[in-house]
């Protein structure tokens, strides 16, 4: 069930009200999120039910030793040894036998040695990366004695499973949410309505735009690149980047309104990438919680460490980004996304050393990087590398990559835009729909956000209004059927 | 908690439903919902109930038998379960989960409305969730396979259901209310050339089902049911709807609809099925069928059910 499915406006209302209706104490609270945290899962996966299961007990189990004063640091490092290889393994077990097991069959077939590898065709638990990393940065965390170990089960459970986020996430860490499982939440009408308010944002950007976009533009420029001339590949490209965005930063915004109006706070996941003047900010500002993730739990113990990899800031980017392109899938494409995201974080580091040395001979470099032009050209590069790396992300196989980047730069005759399905009343839905995005970043920039504030101020009638007609707008174009979201196939 | 904060999300609250249900009055001018169709629920809902002679069971034509059921009533009771896009084995499984464990000893006939589309072959019977389950047959689903398109329409239904009045639900998803705009905004002319286009697309769907309305799963499913009936000493009837005259080319009636007519001939021939072939021979005019080319308008199936009652189905005012 994903947060757009009819399923979703029976279930969650339910667990809403019943929630709130609880007895005040963390453990009923708990106890109940949890039970219909695994029923959200199960609607998902029922027989994959299990693997949560046992992952949440055995990261539960170890997290008590890694906490133990009882027991020796020996010991301890051999509990973080275990879980890590028991989460990675899970991982790769699931989600990358198929990908290793073909790819050395290929290089095997190609040096004339061995017979063909097994390939097991798993399917992979729904969210298993997303709360992999979850359960990965606890024990790290309760192992660097960050956060004690979670005692309750049912805390912990609660913690692992909790239905917003399992499926596509934020990535949750322990000292963000722990914290405020363990204590009884508070009804607050304010935070209820402020979390409404972000799940109607979400539900929006993914209703609307995402999946329109997706059904009258992306899906059929993709799948039938030939048919389309060179603009027409530039167009779905664009409505590419546009649809992930809102499809991911809309599920991000459900999840984060869904947690609020239960109580409990999850972290920001996207803050506006589509303003980022380089690669360095657009990783800040989007999927957050996984780039923070890998970030604090790779990047920064490899190039602190002892190893190899000690001081070189520059390789840490392009190995965090091959690890971040493969945690999307077993592709090669993602792998190739990956390295020219770590390359280009790369190239930024050096530019970036490059430019500070001249500012220390001149600090007239100082005041040119602080202009509109710097800014527009910054902002162009960084935007245009981020769209055309989207090729690889979004092609099944390198091949298609190629030929769709060939139909980008190759003077191609063909469609500007896709005949069918052409859902009614589309350059409306377009129209509302790119209206929607520019006023969405325009009240995030800074003359923008004194705007912004007073329209959040319009007396209530007005917003319910807004609200209402948000609604229907939704209603009248939105598709039906149970959309899924992008990153849940991560 | 906050009492400003509780009064501004009331407001905020009852004025998004405001507005909700002045843009949903005003489309319902624009767009009138039409009344609601019986469902396998109503006719369920009846068997339960009540104590039928006849029971009609078919596709959406069924509900067409409703003023033939109102006509022979006081005398006979007759109780309609129209499986909306269904075919036999979709009747089947209405039969078998629905409506047997509802059987009276009362029952003396049952008909099956049928047209050459029950034995199109249908893989996945995607009508039944929305159309006949039960709670319990959706939660054993979800917990069999998850959630997924299938068994989801059950709960679109529901939702269906629970907002009723509501014409942006019921109409979520077809496109139907920005369709009539665009029709109304359309000159005449354009709109009967679009008519005739689906027409001819029409005609060819029902020549075309001539590779795929013979499947031996349909026909199997319907046997069981005869038999089934047949050994409680129930007659089984099957009659045939009216099809539309200019959708219906000699092509389709040298193939699609010949084979079916023999199907039916061997029906009444090999187990002693009555049957009442309405296909060809009913007065009916092009006229009398709605803008999708299959049912009947309202007075044309009253038409049709005033010269049905007097002709074919005459024999239903007598009793078995």
């Amino acid at each position: 069930m994903s947060f757009t499915d009819v399923a979703f406006a029976f279930f969650f209302p339910a667990v809403l009200v019943i929630h709130w209706l609880l007895p005040r104490r963390a453990w009923a609270q708990n106890g109940w999120l949890l039970l219909a945290s695994w029923v959200f899962y199960a609607s998902w996966s029922p027989r994959l039910l299990w693997v949560l299961l046992l992952s949440t007990a055995v990261d539960w189990g170890l997290g008590l030793i890694l906490d133990g004063e009882r027991f020796r640091p020996a010991q301890r490092r051999a509990a973080l040894g275990l879980s890590i290889a028991f989460n990675v393994g899970l991982l790769c077990w699931f989600k990358y036998e198929g990908f290793f097991a073909s790819s050395l069959d290929a290089l095997l077939g190609r040096m004339g040695l061995g017979a063909p590898l097994p390939v097991l065709a798993l399917v992979a638990p729904i969210g298993l990366s997303f709360y992999t990393f979850q359960k990965l940065s606890y024990v790290i965390d309760v192992y660097d004695t960050k956060i004690p170990a979670c005692r309750s089960p049912l805390t912990f459970a609660a913690f692992v499973a909790f239905f917003p986020q399992i499926v596509a996430g934020p990535i949750v860490r322990g000292p963000e949410l722990l914290p405020q499982w363990a204590t009884a939440r508070r009804f607050d009408i304010d935070q209820l309505a402020r979390g409404a308010s972000i799940f109607l944002l979400g539900f929006f950007k993914k209703a609307f735009v995402a999946d329109i976009l997706r059904d009258a533009l992306v899906d059929p420029v993709f799948d039938h690149p030939a048919a389309f001339s060179t603009a027409g590949h530039w167009v779905g490209l664009v409505g590419y980047a546009v649809h992930l965005y809102c499809d991911f930063s809309g599920y991000s915004e459900m999840a984060i309104g869904a947690g609020r109006m239960l109580g409990l706070e999850l972290p920001v996941n996207f803050n506006y990438p589509f303003l980022s003047k380089s690669v360095a900010e657009l990783w800040r500002r989007w999927h957050i919680t996984l780039n923070t993730w890998l970030f604090e739990y790779l990047y920064g113990p490899m190039t602190t460490g002892r190893g190899f990899m000690r001081g070189r800031l520059g390789l840490g980017f392009i190995v965090v980004f091959l690890v971040s392109g493969l945690w999307h899938g077993p592709r090669w494409t993602y792998v190739v996304w990956g390295l020219l995201h770590g390359l280009a974080l790369w190239a930024h580091f050096r530019w970036d050393a490059f430019y500070r040395g001249l500012c220390r001979k001149d600090r007239r470099w100082v005041a040119r990087r602080k202009t509109v032009g710097y800014a527009l050209v910054a902002w162009a590069g960084t935007q245009a590398w981020f769209v055309l790396t989207l090729v690889p992300f979004r092609a099944l196989t390198l091949g298609d990559a190629g030929r769709f980047l060939r139909g980008l730069v190759v003077p191609t005759s063909g469609l500007l835009l896709p005949l069918a399905p052409a859902p009614v009343g589309r350059t409306f839905i377009f129209a509302v729909a790119a209206l929607f995005l520019l006023v969405y970043h325009l009240l995030e920039l800074p003359r923008g956000q004194a705007i912004r504030a007073r329209l959040l101020a319009l007396p209530a009638p007005v917003r319910g209004v807004v609200y209402g007609l948000v609604i229907a707008l939704v209603y009248l174009f939105m598709p039906t059927g149970g959309s899924t979201f992008v990153y849940a196939q991560f | 908690m906050a009492k400003g904060g509780l009064q501004s999300a009331l407001w905020v609250v009852g004025f998004a439903v405001a507005t909700l249900v002045v843009i949903d009055v005003g489309l319902q001018r624009l767009t009138p919902l039409p009344p609601p169709l019986l469902e396998v629920t109503d006719g369920v809902g009846a068997l339960r109930d009540g104590d039928p002679d006849v029971l009609a069971i078919g596709s959406s034509h069924t509900r067409s038998f409703a003023p033939l059921r109102d006509a022979i009533q006081p005398g006979q009771q007759m109780v309609l379960v129209p499986v909306e896009a269904g075919s036999f084995a979709s009747y089947e499984w209405v039969f078998a989960h629905r409506l047997r464990p509802l059987l009276k000893p009362r029952l003396r006939r049952v008909v099956f409305v049928t047209t050459f589309y029950d034995l199109c072959h249908k893989a996945d019977h995607a009508n039944l969730p929305g159309r006949a389950w039960t709670l319990g047959d959706f939660l054993v689903d979800v917990s069999a396979r998850g959630l997924d398109d299938f068994n989801r329409n059950y709960l679109l239904r529901r939702m269906n259901r629970l907002f009723r009045p509501s014409v942006l639900v019921q109409t979520h998803g077809t496109d139907r209310i920005l369709g009539d705009v665009k029709d109304r905004l359309r000159p005449a002319a354009v709109h009967e050339e679009k008519r005739l286009a689906a027409l001819a697309r029409w005609r060819e769907v029902i020549e075309g089902e001539y590779t795929r309305c013979d499947d031996s799963d349909e026909k199997a499913a319907l046997y069981r049911m005869i038999d089934d009936f047949q050994a409680r000493h129930i007659e089984v009837v099957m009659a045939s709807f009216p099809l539309m005259p200019s959708s219906l080319s000699d092509k389709a009636k040298a193939t699609t609809l010949k084979r079916y007519a023999d199907f039916l001939a061997s029906l009444g021939r090999d187990r002693g099925v009555r049957i009442v072939d309405m296909t060809l021979t009913a007065p009916v005019a092009d006229a009398d069928f709605m803008d999708d080319f299959d049912h009947l308008t309202l007075p044309g199936n009253q038409r049709f059910s005033a010269w049905a009652l007097e002709h074919d189905l005459s024999f239903l005012k007598a009793g078995p």
